[in-house]
């Protein structure tokens, strides 16, 4: 490769590295913090003070455009401060919850039809099966003119008993017994969901917080990792206790008689951009966010009332599902208080087609209890509309036809989509009903809190660490080398530009262990330098002129320098695989430590030293 | 030109192996008896699980005096050590303690001031018929109870009789899931949230003088048994794959008797790393796992550089050695500058940072600077006698199958 084509790469890495570093100055240089955003800390105050949002970019000028052209470096968790909290969904609780529940229900129904068959029913704590136990000695049937005892078939046939079951598969055990196991791919996909669903609500909740660069992460099978950074010692219970808390299902009457006055009633002193609607036959109020909305309905709901809220999408592009943002919004109902039916009623939901209509609808069935309670909600309130909620979000709400006995109901959704759309919309519904029926426990499991002094003492302590580390290197390296030394200590200061852009540009964040990894790779990248410079000296030692010992010595000591960094990337990237928060920090900038260092000690230092070579005069000697 | 080393230097490393050999025997003996023997390593937090406080005061006070305030704020501390300078007034107190209820049956040894599950329930008997409960010491801060068909089940006073026979508070008592009605579950304040509650007031009450004297908790950390057993697995399972990874890569990049050579000297370096946290009693977490594999790779990187010029001897031909065994000691005379400038680069780096990086960070370097001693010293010492000892195997094995395949 020519030399200016060489060059000319690193000119142009040096430029993206300045580039990808650009955010990262300009936040840091606006008010000496890196706190992602450019407005002065004294302005930060006033808005804060104000209840204000700090927009990240707002200061009109040049280092507003810098801000806008990427992302600057995040401090982690351990040098801003703030909390971190690792859940465990308790998913086998939750699954065995379920199964007790089932077994209650299982022995109601047949007592229910049953009445003269006598029935054990057991649930052993950490199984997934029930097993009923029979007792048919007080019983007798008339069948072809015969008389005989019942028997299991009668029980489990009869009335499609099992279809009240569609997760459970009945496998018989001999005798009078029989054994109802949940089929391994309801289990499966059961946990997994109970899991995202614990993220979701996870992530709605924290949002509510208003912590700037909140993360939330799944680990492992049932572990999830909530980290947000800034949180201030009086905010850390409010989040835990927030966080805790489980989503509820549940089935409540909306107030179509009063919905229309009560919204009105607002008409005159709606806050800005709160727009009051008419949908249909009844008024709503929507906003672009829920929480100013739940702020604005605070002490204005009496006693039997409450909110619920449902988010309305507009899509930009609907077959892609762009949502567009700034139109869509949060509508409200007005709600009677009382729970009508709870969630753990729904015995099961799933997805059907309407033989009338064939359209996608959601057929779903309670238990036995759900059953009376809602053919009463039903018989009473025809022509009304029930709310489905997971806490305080409406899920939907479909007009009640004419009363459902039985617990076995139907919900049509709305006419004017297509049927990709409702089947998808059933989809999602059938996905709440089935699962937000199952609200899994969570605990903490591993919790640190960093307060915000301990991170800057991190900060201060650790910088010091670097630039002492650093200049006893420069200086070793000046005095042994020399010339070259001179050089080598060039490649150091590239490399730590390389590093921090590196750093700021995969968008990774910094941490305390991050910062022991760029004071070793420090440590590390000079090695490369003395393992080129040795061998320069082998061959001068040998006889060679200046120009063949520099192109002989880098030639022969590249494996070396390869292997030793390739192995040295080995371990970093099975810490990056294994390891977590920190430590992560940690591996990242280890292995972008040792690309910049391939980069600066091999290639630039070449270079380096090719133009030296040439600019110096013939006789004189290599300083090295 | 300035030199530590002189170019020329020809030492024996290889013929004198043995007394080295030796003192590598004795140190590891040394290190697996503290190890696995007395007195044993002493994990942190992370790893062990409970829990770990760093807390500033505003006045000056002893260890002493911090114990008896952490004891009265029932944190039954196992560890309180001053942390930074002294005119911080800074404390680190360490407990086993994961939540406010410690364990489930009262037992014979049971300390005083210990909350069992037992003790809770029985204050619950107290207002109602409880006919099942569960605790576990994975998920300490719940308790699960199902009460018998018919019982009289008054929440209020339930909590009011655990409150006042057991002292705990701000706990909730609600049904398992909405709906449920003889199934319920307790659910115990944070031990964060109560530290943070009673240490000041246990501070307030030690010193009457000082009131607020407690400035601030800097950090707090709980790590419950099931995530300290998460995080030690994966740290393990780390340093074993870095193992195995790298046996793999040397043997495919050099040759097959290479690759034990590096893997012993890692093996060595990384044992050599834990027995002397564990003779100094130094706290073995995250960090230093992560400090642990940075020695792996570090080591490696010395050795590789020296079978590097092995490799690179053995294949110039105008060598004049005709045994492995002086190739390799002149390899290692080749790189000596090398691998001493190296290591005094490195360490002037991680020395910084053991002195200067404060205390969260500095174990960490504690670790690199026995990785770095101990891996320069043992790529010359261990990786290459062990890979000539492979050499010769491996002769002694091809030998006589050579000889079978002339008949």
């Amino acid at each position: 490769m020519n030399t200016v084509y060489k060059w000319g790469i690193v000119t142009v890495v040096i430029l993206l590295a300045l580039y990808g570093l650009g955010p990262t100055l300009a936040d840091y240089f606006s008010d000496g913090q890196l706190d992602r955003n450019v407005v002065s800390a004294e302005r930060e105050q006033t808005l804060k003070d104000q209840g204000q949002e700090v927009t990240p970019r707002e200061d009109g000028g040049f280092a507003q455009w810098i801000m806008k052209q990427g992302t600057p470096l995040t401090l982690g968790l351990d040098l801003q401060g703030g909390l971190l909290l690792q859940y465990q969904v308790l998913v086998d609780k939750a699954m065995q919850e379920k199964l007790d529940r089932m077994k209650d229900d299982f022995k109601a129904r047949v007592k229910d039809q049953h009445p003269d068959v006598g029935v054990e029913v057991n649930h052993e704590e950490g199984d997934y099966f029930i097993r009923a136990t029979f007792d048919f000695s007080d019983t007798t049937i008339e069948e072809d003119g015969e008389t005989r005892q019942k028997n299991m078939g009668d029980v489990l046939t009869q009335d499609d008993m099992m279809s009240y079951f569609p997760n459970l598969d009945r496998i018989d055990e001999g005798g009078n017994t029989v054994r109802l196991q949940m089929s391994d791919e309801y289990i499966d996909e059961t946990k997994k969901f109970v899991v995202e669903q614990a993220i979701e609500t996870i992530r709605e909740r924290v949002n509510s917080l208003g912590v700037t660069e909140p993360s939330i992460t799944r680990r492992g099978q049932s572990d999830i990792v909530v980290q947000l950074p800034g949180l201030g010692e009086d905010d850390r219970q409010r989040a835990k206790e927030l966080i805790g808390q489980t989503a509820q299902l549940v089935f409540r009457l909306v107030d179509d008689e009063g919905t229309n006055q009560f919204f009105n009633q607002f008409r005159s002193d709606l806050p800005q951009d709160f727009v009051l609607r008419q949908a249909g036959n009844f008024r709503t109020i929507t906003y672009q966010k829920k929480d100013p909305l739940k702020t604005f309905f605070e002490d204005r709901t009496d006693e039997d009332h409450i909110i619920g809220y449902e988010y309305m999408p507009v899509y930009k592009d609907r077959e892609n599902k762009i949502i567009d943002k700034e139109q869509s919004y949060w509508k409200s109902y007005y709600l009677f208080e009382e729970v009508q039916v709870t969630g753990d009623r729904v015995q099961s939901a799933r997805v059907s087609v309407d033989q009338q209509t064939q359209k996608p609808v959601v057929s779903l069935t309670f238990n036995r209890k759900g059953a009376e309670q809602f053919e009463k909600l039903t018989r009473e309130h025809v022509d009304e509309r029930f709310a489905i909620m997971l806490d305080d979000e409406v899920q939907s709400a479909p007009v009640i036809n004419e009363p459902i006995p039985g617990g076995r109901a139907q919900i049509t959704l709305g006419s004017l989509r297509s049927y990709s759309e409702l089947q998808q919309e059933a989809q999602d519904l059938v996905i709440v009903l089935r699962h937000g029926a199952l609200p899994a426990p969570i605990e903490l499991q591993y919790q640190t809190a960093v307060g915000p002094t301990l991170g800057q003492e991190s900060i201060t302590s650790s910088s010091w660490a670097l630039l002492v580390g650093t200049l006893l290197i420069i200086l070793f390296m000046l005095i042994y080398y020399r010339g070259s030394g001179v050089v080598s200590v060039l490649a150091l200061l590239f490399n730590f530009l390389f590093i921090l852009a590196g750093l700021a540009g995969l968008g990774a964040t910094l941490t305390l262990p991050g910062i022991a990894g760029i004071i070793l790779t420090v440590g590390m990248a000079v090695d490369a330098n003395v393992i080129i410079f040795e061998r320069i000296r082998e061959e001068q030692r040998a006889g060679s002129n200046a120009i063949d010992s520099v192109n002989t010595g880098f030639d022969k000591a590249f494996s070396a320098v390869a292997d030793a960094n390739v192995t040295t990337g080995i371990a970093a990237l099975v810490l990056l695989q294994y390891g977590t928060g920190p430590i992560r920090g940690f591996a990242v900038t280890l292995l972008i430590g040792i690309v910049a260092t391939l980069f600066t000690a091999v290639f630039m230092s070449r270079l380096i030293f090719d133009l030296w070579l040439e600019w110096r005069s013939e006789q004189q000697d290599l300083s090295i | 030109m300035f030199n530590i080393i002189d170019p020329d230097t020809r030492i024996d490393f290889i013929g004198k192996q043995r007394p080295f050999a030796i003192l590598s025997g004795i140190v590891l003996v040394l290190c697996a008896l503290a190890i696995f023997g007395y007195p044993g390593p002493k994990y942190g937090t992370d790893f062990s699980g409970g829990t770990e406080l760093i807390v500033k005061f505003s006045k000056s006070l002893n260890s002493g005096d911090i114990r008896e305030i952490a004891e009265r704020a029932g944190i039954e501390p196992e560890k309180v050590q001053r942390y930074g300078e002294p005119s911080a007034n800074e404390f680190m107190i360490q407990t086993q303690k994961i939540s406010v209820v410690d364990q489930k049956e009262r037992k014979d040894n049971t300390k005083e001031g210990t909350t069992t599950a037992e003790d809770v329930v029985e204050a619950v008997r107290a207002e109602s018929d409880v006919s099942e409960w569960t605790w576990s010491g994975e998920n300490p801060n719940r308790l699960d109870l199902t009460f018998k068909e018919g019982a009289d089940i008054d929440t209020d006073r339930i909590i009011d009789s655990i409150e006042e026979s057991v002292g705990l508070s701000d706990l909730e008592i609600n049904p398992r899931t909405a709906g449920s009605t003889r199934r319920y579950v307790i659910e115990f304040q944070g031990l964060q949230m109560s530290i943070t509650k009673n240490l000041k007031e246990a501070t307030d009450a030690f010193d009457p003088d000082a009131e607020g004297s407690v400035a601030g908790i800097k950090r707090l950390e709980t790590v419950g048994p099931r995530a300290g057993q998460q995080l030690w697995n994966s740290g393990v399972f780390s340093i074993l794959v870095a193992l195995f990874c790298i046996l793999v890569y040397v043997a495919f990049r050099f040759d097959l008797r290479y690759a034990p050579g590096a893997v012993a000297a890692l093996a060595h370096d990384v044992a050599i790393a834990v027995g002397f946290f564990t003779l100094l009693q130094l706290e073995i977490s995250l960090p230093i796992i992560a400090a642990f594999l940075t020695i792996i790779g570090y080591s490696l990187n010395d050795t590789i550089v020296v079978f590097d010029r092995i490799r690179e001897n053995l294949e110039s031909t105008t060598s004049v050695e005709h045994n492995l065994a002086d190739i390799s000691n002149r390899g290692i005379n080749d790189m000596l500058s090398r691998t001493i400038n190296t290591s005094l680069t490195t360490l002037l780096a991680v020395t910084s940072l053991a002195y200067l990086g404060g205390g969260l960070i500095q174990n960490f370097g504690i670790a690199l600077i026995v990785g770095v001693i101990v891996g320069t010293y043992s790529s010359v010492f261990v990786a290459t006698p062990v890979m000539l000892r492979m050499d010769e195997w491996l002769q002694d094995w091809r030998e006589p199958e050579e000889e079978v395949a002339i008949e």
